[in-house]
Formats: C-alpha cells, structure tokens, sequence
C-alpha cells in the first residue's frame, strides 16, 4: 500500500503521456514525464490513472490485456461492463465513500475479463494530490487473486468434508508426539473415550482408558506401525474402558509418521489416526447373530419341512434345506443344495411339480396346497404353503416352502367321520334288534309280556355296554356270563363261573347274552337261584375248531320236578342257538336240578384275520382322497 | 335277532321257502345250490359287504332288497333302483319293498 502511494506521488510529477497500445496513442494528458514510465507500462498488474471524478483517463498494457477494453471504448462503453451488475452498487457507494474521504483504500471486487468471465481481484486506490494538496488524480491497481480465493474455498471447503466426513462416521481423531509424549484427541475422540472436552491428555489417561485385556495386544499393534522395519498400520478392536467404568468398543486405524535421524535411520516421531466406536454397532451385528442363530436352531430342529427352491430349465433343484428336509430326501445333514434328481423325486413327478411351481411363482402370491406324496418311505399326506422369492437381475424363479405331514391327521379326521356313521349304524343296529325282540317275544299276558320285554332289553343293553368298552372288536364270554348272573351272585360262591378266555364275534355278543338271559331268568323263577341254598356252576371249554361249549348246571337243596311244559324263555333259547346261532342245545332235568349244555360253531370267536382286513380297508379309502 | 324277526315277518306275509343265513359265507353257501326269488340282504355283515353277493344275485335273476342302518349308501349301478329299507323296519316297509 505504501509502496503504490509512493507510486502514486511520483506520477504527479510527469507533465505529458502518451499511452501506446499496439502503436495506437490511447490519451493525451498534461501529466508530468515519468522516470519509469515504461516500468508502469510493462507491470504485470493491471493499473490505471482516473481523474479526480474517477475516469480512468490511463491504463498500462495489462490493463487493457484483461479488460480487452480499447483507447476510446471507456468512454463509450462505461466502466459498469466490467463489472458485477449484482455488486456495482456496493463498489459504486464504496467508491463515493473513498473519494469523499480522499484517502487510499481497497477493496475486493469481481471485474470482467475480455473472455467475459468475472475474476475476484484487489483493488487498491491512492489520491494524488497538486501543490496545493487537492486530489486531482486517483492511482489504482487491480491485483487478480482469483488463486489465492480458489485456494482458500478449497481449503475451507477440504475442511468441511474432513468435518463432515469425521462427524458423520463419529470418526474421532488422535495424534500422538512422540517426542514430547502429548497428545491430542478431536472432540469426537475424547467423547468416545469419555475424556473432558478440555484438557491434556498424557500418556497414562490413554493406557488407562484401554481396557486391561486389550492392552497387550493394542500395544504390541502401536509397537509394530512405530517400528521403521515394519511401518504396520492394520485396523483393529479392542474395548475403551471410560472414567465412569462404562465399556465402549471401538475400532482404531493408526499411521506412524517417520523422520530421519541424525545418525541417517528412520525413526517414528508421530502416530496418527482414527478411533470409531462400534459399539452399537457389534451389539447389533450380535442381535442379528444372536437372532440368526435362533432362527436357525428353529429351522433346523423343526419337524416342518422348511427349504427353498429354484426352477431350473428343465427340472428344480433345492437351495436351502432344513434338517427335516434332509433327512426325508436321505440326504446327509449338511448338503443344503441338491437337484430334484439327486432326491430321488421321480421324473413325471418333477415335470408336474416344476410347472406348478412356476405357475405360482408367476402368480407372485403365495399358495397353499394338499397333496399326496411318496418320498421313498411310502405314500403320505403333505399340506404346504409355497411363497415366491422376489427375483434378482436375471435369476431364476425361487420358492420358498413350508410343508407339514398331516398324514396322521387325515387318518383321524377319516377315522372320525367313519366312526360317526359307525355310532349311527349301531344306533339304528340296536333299536332294530329291540324292535325282533318285542316281535319275537310271546307271553300269556300282558305283565308277562311285559316284564320278559324289558328283561331281554336289559341283557342287550347289559352286552352292548360289555362290547363299548371292548371298542366293540369282540366280548369276552366270562364278563357276558358274569354280567347276567350279576344280580344273583351277591353270596360269595353260590354263582361258580370257569372257562378260558373266549373272545365273543361282536354280532353274536348280544344272542348270548339274551341265551344267558333265559336260562338266568328261569333259574331264578323256577330252579336254583330260586331259593337261597342253590348252587350255580357255568363252565365252558373251547373247541379245537374255535367253537365252544358252555355247561350251564343247577343244583338245588330241594326236589325239583321237571316242568310239563317248556316256558316261553326256551322258546327263544331255541330261535336264538340253533336258529340264529347255528348251534346246538340239549337240557337235561335232574332231580337236583337243569343241566343244560350249549354248543357254538367256531364262528362265534373272533376272525382274528378279518380285523386286519378291516384296517387295510379303511387305509386304502384314506389314499383315494384329494 | 333283526333275521329271526325278519324271517317271521316273511312267513306272515305268506313266503313259505324262506332260508335264513345269519354270515356272508353261510348266504353264500346257500346261493351256490339253490335260486331264490327274493333276496334280503343287510349291507354290512358284521363288517363285511354283502354288495358282491346281492350284484351275482341280482345277475341270476333273484329280486334283491337291501337292508342298512347307514344314512348315506353309495349302490354300484345296477343295484341303484333295489329298494333299500332302512333299520329298524316293520313289517309293513318289508311289505312295501317286496310289492
């Protein structure tokens, strides 16, 4: 400034100047002659003389170089082209403000180029004053410091983005002297290791806020970046343990700075870099462990089938399988991608599957299917949801599937559904068989009639309830003979009851229980359940061919006398044994008592074989269904 | 019980011939030798069908009446027509269904 002011006070002194621009004379002025006015000509920086007003009444060379302005164009054209039109009214009134002052002054101010573009410059202005010390001219130099400005926008804007960058990755910085063992922590840095904002921080702050278990190896990593052979700079974890006890992990990456020695080796003077706390991130990378880990325990360990499937050009394969989907395809537990062929899933099978697969994926919607299906151990019953996987670039369909073998739940429900017509035909079964006996009993009158009615009702409701709790697949003889004689059996050892176990045909449980019925009913009426001392015994022993023959004897304490007449029990006795039954009976009367001997054909038992047949039926029914 | 029953009520009716089979085997047995003119059958002989029977019976030519304590029968073709009673049944439905 001052060195443009000496300038400025030693241009008063020229008396004529012409200014040669390319030969041409720009203006001719009354100014004093110039020592070096080829120096002011030929300067670098654009300057220029006005008059006292502020018309620039001279310019040098570099001057009209960058204006592109010529000798007569200021005239004409007007100082406001080189200017910012948004900013002229500020360089105008500071302008006014400066010559009003009638001091020198600068400023910085954009000004056009000859190309056009606007480039920051200095301006600096300095009055030149006459003898009398009134300002008639005005020096000034335009100085370009569009470099110096860039450079300054880079570096402040260089510094944002390290802040910016720094702050949004919370990426703490530290650097540490070796020489004078300080160091410095960003505000980040010390927030992450919970050091005050303020402060310095020394050597043992550092080593205590790392935790006791990492120090070795965070020491050992700092040993090897500052060793000058080795120059190490990895990344690595370990746990800042902050004042209040907290534990925080954080990742540190450090670069040793190296400095030669006097004696010509390298040695680290500096060690610089970055601490990131991970905290919330590793307890959120081990939630997701945590939880896949979970997921895949579940997966695994469930009885659902759960994998994920591709469709290939001409077949599908699986991708992801669980355990239970292994195992079904007898696959070893850790091969989780296997081809349909390689499950053994049979051809036709694999074209029908493959298209149903596609078609749900094309569907884009999830669908749940019943179908049958032999995986190699034999024809079950799968109910599974089918989901398509969204699609990548290219990829080829994929499906995820949960399936459940609801094979034994099928069986029940049609077990069930059997069962109900069963309950129902043996309803309609029972009433039917009451409505033959009523039909089938005859009596002198009505009482009699009666009471045989609902005494015959009683031994079928009596062998029903017997066959119930059989789950009506046989009646055992010895629980048929000692329901009837139930009612007379109250003194021990009167009622004798011996004979194997004999499984009674379901059909025939309730004729032998109505046989046992008369013969109990006359006992009690006529013979020796009539009277206190009679002794009953009914033994029966079974027949190589399955048949039986049941010895029903009385004995009485008292003569009996055979009656004239057979009652209308052994009516019924007769239509039931030979007529029904197909078998055969014979009475004998003593005079101590009946002796009455009963013989079942082999049909009587149960078929053994025939329940077997029964469940292979109802098996094959259950196949039939889709 | 239900043929002994059924048997009687026949005779009422004024069927003289009738035979009674209380199995599958033992009806069997007796229509190998012997035509009969009417056949009545219970559908399910403590558990087996008497549907086979009553189909080669009806192709010999003998009028088949069915009998069932079950609501809902599924009668291959040429028994759809047979009329079926349903249990129990009086005597005046086993007369209705030999008309």
């Amino acid at each position: 400034m001052d060195g443009s002011g000496e300038l400025a006070a030693g241009l008063v002194r020229f008396a004529r100047w012409d200014i040669v621009y390319r030969g041409e004379p720009m203006h001719k002025t009354e100014e004093p002659d110039l020592p070096f006015r080829q120096v002011a000509l030929d300067l670098p920086t654009p300057c220029w003389i006005s008059d006292a007003d502020g018309i620039i009444i001279w310019a040098n060379t570099a001057w009209i170089d960058y204006t592109g302005l010529g000798p007569n164009d200021i005239a004409t054209v007007g100082i406001e082209t080189l200017h910012d039109p948004r900013i002229f009214p500020r360089v105008r009134s500071r302008w006014e403000e400066v010559k009003a002052s009638g001091t020198a002054a600068e400023m910085v101010f954009p000004l056009r180029g000859r190309d056009g573009a606007l480039r920051p410059f200095l301006t600096r202005v300095a009055p030149i004053r006459d003898a009398s010390g009134t300002i008639t001219r005005w020096f000034g130099t335009n100085t370009d410091i569009s470099e110096q400005t860039a450079m300054e926008t880079s570096l402040r804007e260089s510094r944002q983005r390290l802040e910016l960058a720094t702050e949004a990755a919370k990426l703490g910085i530290w650097d540490w002297d070796l020489a004078s063992n300080d160091f410095i922590y960003s505000p980040i840095a010390r927030e992450i290791c919970g050091f005050p904002p303020e402060g310095a921080i020394d050597y043992d702050a550092v080593v205590k806020a790392t935790h006791r278990e990492d120090y070795p190896r965070t020491s050992r990593m700092a040993q090897l970046a500052l060793d000058p052979t080795v120059k190490d700079n990895p990344t690595y974890v370990y746990r800042i343990v902050r004042p209040d006890g907290s534990i925080r992990w954080v990742q540190a990456h450090g670069r040793a700075v190296f400095a030669e020695t006097p004696e010509g080796g390298m040695r680290a003077v500096r060690y610089v870099g970055t601490l990131q706390d991970i905290t919330d991130h590793r307890r959120l990378e081990q939630s997701v462990r945590d939880s896949e880990a979970l997921l895949r325990s579940l997966f695994d360990v469930s009885e659902l089938f759960i994998a994920v499937l591709e469709v290939t050009s001409d077949s599908f394969r699986y991708t992801l399988a669980n355990r239970a989907t292994t195992r079904f395809y007898n696959r070893p537990d850790g091969d989780a991608n296997f081809t349909a062929e390689e499950a053994g899933i049979a051809a036709d099978t694999i074209v029908q599957w493959r298209s149903t697969l596609l078609d749900i994926w094309t569907s884009g919607q999830p669908r749940t299917l019943e179908y049958e299906f032999d995986g190699g151990g034999g024809s079950r019953w799968y109910v599974g949801t089918y989901s398509p996987l969204p699609a990548g670039d290219g990829a080829p369909p994929r499906l995820s599937f949960v399936v459940i073998d609801v094979t034994e739940r099928k069986l029940a429900e049609e077990h069930q559904t059997l069962l109900m017509r069963e309950v129902d035909h043996r309803a309609k079964n029972a009433l039917a068989v009451a409505q033959a006996i009523v039909q089938l009993t005859q009596a002198e009158d009505a009482p009699a009639f009666k009471k045989a009615v609902v005494g015959r009702m009683a031994a079928l409701a009596r062998a029903h309830a017997l066959l119930a709790s059989q789950r009506w697949e046989s009646a055992d003889l010895r629980k048929l003979v000692q329901d009837e004689l139930a009612p007379y059996t109250v003194d021990e050892g009167r009622v004798v009851v011996s004979g194997q176990a004999y499984a009674v045909r379901p059909a025939i449980a309730q004729s032998i229980a109505l046989v046992l019925h008369e013969l109990a009913t006359n006992s009690a009426k006529h013979g020796a359940l009539s009277e206190p001392a009679g002794a009953l015994t009914v033994a029966w022993t079974i027949h190589e061919d399955g048949g039986v023959v049941i010895d029903w004897r009385e004995r009485c304490a008292r003569p009996l006398t055979p009656p004239r007449r057979k009652g209308f029990g052994f009516g019924m006795l007769d239509m039931t044994i030979s007529r029904q039954l197909g078998g055969r009976w014979s009475t004998d009367w003593q005079t101590d008592g009946l002796s009455c001997r009963i013989e079942l054909p082999h049909r009587s038992a149960t078929r053994r074989q025939g329940r077997g047949r029964r469940a292979s039926a109802s098996l094959s029914s259950s196949r039939t269904r889709h | 019980m239900i043929a002994l029953a059924t048997e009687a009520d026949l005779r009422t009716l004024g069927f003289d011939d009738v035979v009674k089979a209380t199995t599958l085997q033992e009806a069997e047995a007796l229509t190998k030798d012997h035509r009969f003119d009417i056949a009545v059958l219970d559908i399910n002989l403590d558990g087996q069908s008497s549907i086979d029977l009553a189909l080669r019976l009806h192709n010999e030519g003998t009028r088949i009446v069915l009998a069932t304590g079950y609501e809902r029968l599924d009668l291959p073709a040429p028994l759809e027509n047979a009329p079926v009673l349903s249990k129990p049944y009086g005597r005046d439905a086993l007369a209705a269904a030999l008309e």
